[in-house]
């Protein structure tokens, strides 16, 4: 514990396209010490479990040279799966927990769940939020850190970092949307239990009405009411004025936090901002 | 909202196991924690029972001691018991109504009857007469008065004898043992009677 307080935070965003890490936060800006294309490092990556993430975790950090701190890494929702699990009563263990994850995971997105690391925010009396991330994306953090003088501190999707970091802003009831750069998670609560989660993807940031159609459709699917608050996260679509809907709530999270200017680094990519969450949180 | 507990650092890895791992560390613990208590409860019970025995050996030597002390102190006792006897003895002796007897006889003296002799006896505490006279029946007689005096708390026959006077000789001696009455102690608190 003394070792991990007597380091610096570095934070790591793993982006869709590539891998950055942010050396310290300043008042004159963000020192980004290491920008990683993946495409070009990281073999397989057309499909996630088939990816090969060492190359690229050892070069990013070679790349930010001899660095040593408490690595802080924001995982794109791109490389993400979500989903919802309800646990039945009687399960005894988070060994069966894990299992009924996996096993929810396999039929949701027909894929096995060997290749993917599951977590949750495991419960055995509420449906929880699961998630899932590369295997190989979790060992070769590990191994790489531990090969350097870098403590891993923390490897936490994006979606997930958004909603931990405005947490108090966050209602118990309705919406919570969490935009990121190729897709959103939509979770709905109602007093605080979780009744719904879903990712949904999209090429292009869909409008505000756009999300509030796709949020009925999954209300309606799922046989809820739509509730009247929604909070919105990330970089979420830009708010328009809704007179159709007059006692709809679009409450915007976060927005007021700008992000400070990176130094060694021409434009705010997304990892920067991935990695920036681990960095200033 | 409460955060999410969601982190797939690999320092999580011990959650892995699951409940099973989890509870076989709480066995673990349990069983550190009953280990501990046992040797405590031992080392308690040792430290209290070495205690048990440096107190029941110190019983013992106080017992010894008070034994000695209660011989002692009964020895004295038993001394002091014969020494009030003997107080008590010479006392009754000095304090033996003497006078009131002699004035008893004097008082019942009878011209047939004559007084040989009068001694103490062995416990200080009676006196023995000799009498002798020539009527039996006068003696019997001069017997039964003395009985009634106060003076005696009993009067025993203890031999009758043919004695030398009278003038035909025939004349009977009576040996008696009188036993003086005790003085009547003072009643306490008989003034507050009701």
């Amino acid at each position: 514990m003394l070792r991990k307080l007597g380091k610096r935070r570095l934070g790591m965003g793993v982006g869709a396209g590539e891998m950055l890490i942010v050396d310290g936060v300043s008042s004159q800006g963000a020192h980004v010490s290491s920008m990683l294309p993946l495409r070009d490092y990281l073999p397989g990556a057309s499909s996630p479990e088939t990816a090969i993430w060492e190359p690229a975790v050892s070069t990013a950090l070679a790349q930010a040279g001899k660095v040593s701190g408490n690595l802080q890494v924001s995982v794109s929702d791109d490389w993400v799966r979500y989903w919802m699990v309800t646990p039945p009563t009687g399960l005894g263990s988070l060994a069966e927990l894990r299992a009924l994850a996996a096993n929810r995971f396999e039929q949701l997105f027909g894929a096995a769940a060997e290749a993917w690391h599951i977590e949750a925010d495991w419960s055995d009396d509420r449906a929880m939020l699961a998630c899932a991330l590369p295997k190989s994306l979790i060992t070769a953090l590990g191994e790489v850190s531990r090969q350097n003088d870098c403590t891993l501190g923390s490897i936490v999707p994006e979606a997930v970092r958004l909603i931990n970091r405005d947490a108090g802003s966050l209602g118990d009831d309705g919406w919570v949307c969490s935009f990121g750069s190729h897709s959103f998670l939509a979770i709905l609560r109602a007093e605080g239990r979780l009744l719904s989660a879903r990712q949904f993807h999209f090429d292009l940031l869909p409008t505000l009405p756009e999300v509030l159609a796709r949020l009925e459709t999954e209300a309606l699917r799922m046989g809820l009411d739509m509730p009247q608050s929604i909070f919105l996260l990330g970089d979420a679509p830009p708010m328009v004025e809704l007179p159709d809907r007059p006692q709809l709530r679009v409450v915007p999270v976060g927005r007021q936090l700008a992000l400070p200017k990176p130094i060694g680094l021409d434009r705010k990519t997304d990892a920067y901002r991935l990695a920036l969450y681990g960095a200033m949180n | 909202m409460k955060p999410l507990q969601i982190d797939f650092t690999p320092r999580h890895d011990w959650l892995e196991a699951g409940t099973d791992k989890r509870h076989r560390s709480v066995w673990a613990l349990a069983c550190l924690l009953a280990l501990f208590l046992l040797v405590a409860s031992l080392t308690i019970a040792w430290k209290l029972q070495s205690e048990r025995s440096a107190v029941n050996a110190r019983i013992a030597d106080l017992q010894t001691e008070l034994d000695v002390g209660q011989e002692s102190e009964a020895r004295n006792d038993s001394l002091t018991a014969e020494s009030a006897q003997s107080v008590q003895q010479a006392n009754q002796f000095l304090n033996y109504p003497w006078a009131k007897m002699l004035g008893t006889l004097e008082h019942n003296a009878r011209p047939e009857v004559s007084l040989i002799s009068l001694e103490m006896g062995v416990q200080r505490q009676s006196s023995k007469l000799v009498v002798e006279g020539a009527d039996v029946g006068a003696v019997l007689s001069y017997i039964e008065t003395l009985r009634e005096e106060p003076l005696y708390a009993s009067l025993m026959l203890v031999r009758q004898e043919k004695g030398g006077a009278g003038a035909d000789g025939g004349g009977q001696r009576f040996t008696l043992e009188a036993a003086a009455a005790q003085p009547e102690p003072p009643v306490a608190g008989k003034s507050g009677e009701r």
